[in-house]
């Protein structure tokens, strides 16, 4: 069922086994999930099936330390949330992301990738994609003739399946799911003690409010605004709630994006097909190229995934090392009259400098608005030059090509108008201490029995898997437990 | 599919097959050539009779297309502030494989080539790199593409 909060009654609350807050990617996935249970799910979603100013509004937030994009054009407040702009980019976490690794401070998960797994399948099918994600894994040999002990090419996969477009009548169509649209979540309700939500205050851009009263609700708004709705809700714990540690919005991840590296081929022959789009298995796929768990173990650094993400004309000096190159390798054909850029995500370290905190200004709802800073680790940049300078080594070494350095040795720091790539992780981070996590393995709030976060923010590592396959998996996985839970 | 031996390769062999100090010199510098019986006689290299090396010239005319060798040595030799010439370039080259490689240079440049291309990728795999206008490049390969830019 579906329904325009704005038009329900003043003051009539709502109840509920599952609250949702946010129809995103997590939130529409959850809801699928419940649907046709026995349990009663309100899924409130802040926007409606078109963007508009005021809604979007409600996302603007300060922008501290690093550039970062303003916040409503990052996140998108509507039914089926960021995934109504996006790429479609789904890749699993690789293995090594759950690890502690002890080069990188506060990595490890209490889940491995093996856990996660069977939900990672399920989750592929809501993108349209093979049960499940077809091979080849994480390990996949590199289609380039490199040491697969060293760099090795998953398949990402392209599905950018619009959520509120495509599971739109099977949410609304849900007799159990009532979906409220320009439901805005401006509380979480806790009981006295703070040990429990009694509820979510909810309030819409045109002047009403209500509340919902759940059995347990899921926050699943994002990695922004999940931890301002926690921190804001601050009426029983004044740090807010599940922010006994202080952990609340802090160790905010982004993957960092930007061109590292030209690959000139030592051939123009070399076979470079993998790496393009192309269909596969009913979808889309292009290979990556990405360091190997037993290259990051030894080197002591974190993950990047580089697409070849296009493709130039030499210039002269360019041209002339093409030649060179080619005739030194004895390469088939003819040499390379391309380059191609080396379009990279890049694993950022969990960094308790870099958070989401609550400004002064308040939005059109009452809610204190976002200050982001978003902080880099001098073992991020260390991490892609190292990376890099060991794959152009590796291709010089297999005769493959060479890799041009877009960092050298004198650049200290990152370009200035480095971009993330809008995926918002780690700020309600999970771990089974509440002194490290602000969420558990089962992703509950740590000291809040009733509620719940779905999607990036509890991620305890970024990797560098672009996130939304991981989101809807662990949603799906939630789905599961709060079944068992909360089952008649 | 490995490249069929080019001009370049050609070039080599005759550079390699070229006597070290031709008939001219050796008559218009009788004096040097007495000295350098001498120097022979007591075990002294020959610095002032070696003339072109061939191994040098082997490796000068390493590739079949000078000028775009050329192109990028001439950015090699810009980051050199010393400006070494043609023999120091291939004492770099060579390293302690200068017997070796002039053998090969005079009796088997497809072998030279092969062997060069092995040294430069064993140079990626050592780190035995340089940065070129942000290119990683191996020490052997800008060594060759310098002494293409020398000659």
């Amino acid at each position: 069922m579906l329904s325009d909060a704005r038009r329900l009654p003043a003051g009539r609350d709502l109840e509920a086994d599952v609250c949702i807050v946010g129809a995103g990617a997590a939130g529409i996935a959850l809801a699928l999930e419940l649907a046709g249970s026995p349990l009663r799910v309100v899924l409130l979603e802040s926007g409606g099936f078109e963007r508009d100013d005021a809604t979007d509004d409600l996302a603007r937030g300060r922008i501290q330390g690093r550039h970062h994009p303003p916040l409503e054009e990052v996140r998108a407040r509507g039914f089926g949330g960021t995934t109504s702009a996006w790429d479609g980019r789904l890749r699993p976490l690789d293995p090594i992301d759950f690890e502690a690794r002890e080069w990188i401070p506060h990595s490890g998960w209490p889940i491995t990738a093996r856990d996660l797994e069977p939900f990672v399948a399920r989750a592929a099918r809501r993108f349209g994609l093979a049960e499940p994600v077809p091979a080849p894994g994480p390990e996949a040999p590199p289609a380039l003739p490199l040491d697969a002990q060293a760099f090795v090419s998953p398949e990402l996969w392209i599905a950018p399946v619009r959520f509120g477009e495509r599971y739109r009548a099977d949410v609304t169509g849900a007799r159990n799911v009532d979906a409220l649209l320009h439901a805005s979540a401006v509380e979480l309700v806790a009981n006295e003690a703070g040990s429990a939500l009694v509820g979510v205050r909810v309030a819409t851009l045109a002047g009403g409010g209500f509340a919902v009263r759940a059995r347990a609700v899921v926050l699943a708004a994002g990695g922004i605004e999940t931890p301002r709705l926690l921190l804001a809700s601050n009426r029983v714990q004044t740090a807010g709630l599940g922010n006994g540690a202080d952990l609340v919005g802090r160790y905010f991840m982004e993957h960092p994006q930007l061109v590292a590296g030209a690959l000139l081929p030592a051939s123009a022959e070399l076979p470079l097909g993998r790496y393009r789009p192309r269909a596969n298995a009913g979808a889309e796929s292009m290979a990556l190229l990405t360091p190997s768990a037993a290259l990051l173990r030894r080197e002591r650094v974190q993950s990047f995934a580089a697409v070849l993400a296009g493709e130039a004309a030499l210039p002269d000096l360019e041209r002339a090392l093409a030649t060179s190159v080619h005739e030194l390798e004895a390469a088939p054909g003819a040499p390379s009259t391309r380059a191609l850029f080396l379009l990279n995500s890049c694993e950022q370290a969990p960094n308790p400098a870099s958070r989401v905190r609550l400004a002064e200004e308040r939005d059109a709802l009452g809610l204190p608005r976002v200050q982001l800073e978003w902080r880099l680790s001098p073992s991020d940049l260390h991490s892609l030059r190292r990376g890099h300078d060991l794959l152009a080594r590796e291709l010089g070494r297999a005769g493959a090509g060479r890799l041009q350095l877009m960092l050298g040795p004198g650049d200290m720091d990152w370009p200035a108008d480095l971009v993330g790539g809008g995926h918002h992780m780690g700020t309600t981070r999970m771990h089974e201490d509440p002194r490290r996590g602000v969420v558990d393995a089962s992703c509950r709030v740590h000291g809040v029995a009733n509620l719940w976060v779905a999607g990036s923010a509890v991620f305890a590592t970024s990797g560098s898997a672009d996130p939304t396959l991981a989101i809807v998996a662990l949603a799906i996985r939630l789905a599961d437990q709060l079944k068992r839970e909360l089952a008649p | 599919m490995t490249r069929a031996p080019g001009r370049g390769a050609r070039e080599a062999r005759a550079q390699a097959e070229r006597p070290a100090c031709s008939r001219r010199e050796l008559l218009g510098l009788g004096v040097v050539a007495g000295a350098a019986a001498l120097a022979l006689a007591a075990g002294v290299p020959l610095a002032a009779c070696s003339g072109p090396d061939p191994l040098e010239g082997a490796l000068q005319s390493f590739y079949a297309d000078r000028e775009a060798a050329r192109a990028v040595g001439a950015e090699v030799l810009a980051q050199e502030p010393a400006k070494p010439g043609a023999a120091e370039w291939t004492a770099r080259v060579a390293r302690d494989r200068a017997g070796e490689l002039r053998e090969l240079a005079q009796r088997d440049p497809p072998a030279l080539a092969a062997a060069l291309r092995a040294q430069s990728r064993d140079d990626f795999a050592q780190g035995r790199v340089r940065v070129v206008r942000g290119w990683v490049l191996s020490d052997t390969e800008c060594g060759l593409m310098v002494l293409a830019a020398l000659r």
